[in-house]
């Protein structure tokens, strides 16, 4: 397997853009949110992680 | 989510999760505290968990620190690194203890004493952060900030990620001069390019 770390690189930077571009959507859902809806949602994954 | 900065207060009316559960019991014996770190994102949202929670308490005689002891094991908490209470004490002067509930090491608390100057400012501009079953004191958000874009530098996203959290859901309310202030003498302005 011929492995190109150029591209990997470049996948990883553009996947960390894409996460930047995502906490300010949800950053923006927050502030126009009431806290008991973000929260709900967050509550679900943060629980679920410490469950297991 | 109502936040006075000017006041050092914010109101966060959130249904709680098992991790701000876990933060609201041990601190709720606490008093010269403050809440750093990678917690304050998760606090206002972040879609993240942590295994740890950062915790800085000022400095404070042994007596004190057994009071804090008993009502911890009384609640429930215990100390991973050790069970005597003197043993305890004497190793914040170099390392943080952790505590978590009794046989469950996650979540734990990092329980660290207060020993420099940046610490200090977090202890000295705490914010109280309101929730509906209790309050927590937290360092100041332009602090978080910065202290994530440092973190950041050494490469890791997850920190350039809390700090872009907090950016953009504080960003109109906190005092930018403060921040940039912060930023020049954390040395971070390459950090805080990439995420503002």
């Amino acid at each position: 397997m011929k492995i190109d770390f150029e591209e990997l690189k470049k996948e990883r930077k553009k996947n960390f853009e894409e996460r930047l571009w995502f906490l300010k959507f949800w950053a923006e859902y927050i502030k126009s949110h009431s806290d008991e809806d973000w929260s709900s949602q967050q509550k679900v994954l943060i629980n679920s992680q410490l469950q297991n | 989510m109502e936040i006075n900065l000017e006041k050092k207060e914010i109101i966060l009316n959130k249904n709680i999760n098992e991790l701000d559960k876990f933060v609201l019991d041990f601190c709720s014996n606490l008093n010269d505290y403050v809440l750093v770190s990678g917690y304050i994102s998760i606090l206002f949202g972040r879609s993240r968990a942590t295994e740890d929670v950062d915790l800085l308490i000022s400095k404070m005689p042994l007596e004190k620190f057994k009071e804090i002891w008993k009502i911890s094991k009384e609640k429930g908490f215990e100390c991973i690194n050790t069970l005597n209470v003197e043993d305890a004490f004497k190793m914040l002067d170099e390392y943080a203890i952790r505590f978590c509930r009794k046989g469950k090491p996650i979540p734990n608390m990092e329980f660290k004493r207060s020993s420099n100057e940046v610490h200090e400012y977090s202890l000295k501009n705490k914010i109280k952060v309101k929730l509906k079953d209790g309050f927590l004191f937290i360092s100041p958000i332009e602090m978080q900030i910065t202290y994530k874009l440092m973190l950041g530098k050494e490469g890791n996203e997850k920190d350039l990620e809390d700090a872009k959290h907090l950016y953009e859901l504080f960003k109109e309310s906190i005092n930018k001069e403060e921040l940039f202030t912060l930023i020049n003498k954390f040395g971070v302005e390459e950090q805080f390019e990439i995420i503002k």
